[in-house]
């Protein structure tokens, strides 16, 4: 039916790619090569996003926040904050739940919005070899 | 002399981190990495740089650095992300209003009245969905002279009040799907929608003058625009191999 649709080859691919959520109102997912689960969210995370402490980027952000948008981490952890904040503004809680189902990837990761930096890098890379 | 080791060490910043130092502005379209060389730069500023007359203007902490770096989180990294920012502040002649006398009674003997347009933020910027932001930020200043006479003395005051417009568009790519947002939007904020094959999202809103404030009531006026394209409502053209 869809020629991109996912084939038992793709499938098999899309399980070990990294999850990570990119994006802040475009949002969507990390989508290297994944090289190891979150130790606390259990989500394939690639290199980049895999710290020393076993933990995702995610989890790494909400851990330890910080308050200076000249870090680059900022905006990862003033995401969620956000999220939840504009939801009371807007008196929209879809509007979080969303954010959140998408971030804890429920939604399966070949509906994902793979449009971050590994389409651009041409190849997946990142193999830890 | 002191001064002159931090001229020079200023001269080693980023271009438009000396702009923003000389000039109080800058303008630049330029890809999100490209951004974050600037934002780094200002990020080492106050190691270097202890005099407050050399200092960014405060709405580059406040406003541009927040904005850059939300925006560059939902562009490609060939995306491109223009900005002009002018944060001279309103009190330039190109833009004032001419002042006007307004009808007074006693004890005022006069009131006159202008105002300040300033048109200090215009941001375009392409999403990686295919979908382009355009946003603006304009401080309307109003100022009043009042003169009055009270017990024989003469007496003159002057008072602003200022209002901070925000409005943005996002056009969405040809044949975006798109969901109408369960609720409707906060009264405070004027939302059009022009549905042709390229929807036209139009938001709007006036705030009190915070500065403090202002990064995240930006957002608030841009969500209107993403709450019709929420995560997950469909599959994107994919361009892996
Ligand atoms: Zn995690
Ligand atoms: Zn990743």
């Amino acid at each position: 039916m869809d020629p991109a649709g996912p084939g038992p080859a793709r499938e098999e691919d899309q399980l070990n790619r990294c999850t990570v959520t990119s994006g802040f109102f475009v949002l969507g997912h990390c989508g290297r090569t994944a090289v190891a689960p979150c130790a606390q969210c259990g989500r394939p995370t690639c290199q980049e996003h895999y710290g020393p402490d076993g933990l995702c980027a995610e989890c790494r952000a909400a851990a330890s926040p910080t308050r200076s948008p000249y870090d680059e981490q900022w905006v990862r952890g003033y995401r969620r904050g956000y999220y939840s904040r504009s939801s009371q503004t807007y008196g929209d809680a879809t509007w979080y739940s969303g954010f959140d189902e998408y971030d804890r990837g429920a939604f399966n990761p070949g509906q994902g919005h793979y449009l971050g930096d590994y389409d651009h890098d041409g190849d997946d890379g990142f193999v830890d070899s | 002399m002191f001064w002159r080791k931090t001229k020079a060490a200023i001269g080693n910043f980023h271009p438009l981190h000396q702009g923003l130092i000389w000039q109080r502005g800058l303008s630049a379209a330029m890809r999100p990495a490209d951004w974050a060389a600037l934002v780094q730069s200002l990020a080492g500023h106050d190691a270097v740089v202890k005099r407050r007359k050399w200092a960014p203007p405060h709405r580059t902490h406040h406003v541009l650095v927040p904005l850059i770096r939300v925006l560059s989180q939902d562009m490609r990294p060939d995306g491109v992300l223009a900005i002009t920012a002018d944060l001279r502040g309103p009190d330039f002649p190109e833009k004032l209003t001419p002042q006007r006398d307004l009808a007074v009674q006693r004890p005022i003997r006069s009131i006159k009245e202008w105002y300040s347009i300033d048109p200090w933020l215009r941001i375009r910027a392409e999403l990686r969905d295919g979908s382009v932001l355009d946003l603006s930020v304009t401080d309307r200043v109003r100022y009043r002279k009042i003169h009055k006479v009270v017990r024989g003395k003469h007496k003159t005051k002057q008072k602003t009040k200022v209002v901070q417009q925000v409005t943005a568009t996002r056009r969405l790519r040809r044949d975006a799907p798109v969901r109408q947002p369960a609720v409707p939007p906060p009264s405070w904020l004027r939302v059009r929608v022009r549905n042709d094959r390229r929807m036209v999202i139009r938001t709007s809103a006036k705030f009190p003058k915070d500065d403090a404030q202002l990064s995240e009531r930006i957002l608030y006026v841009l969500t209107e625009a993403f709450r019709w394209t929420p995560p997950g409502l469909a599959r994107p053209a994919r361009r892996t191999s």
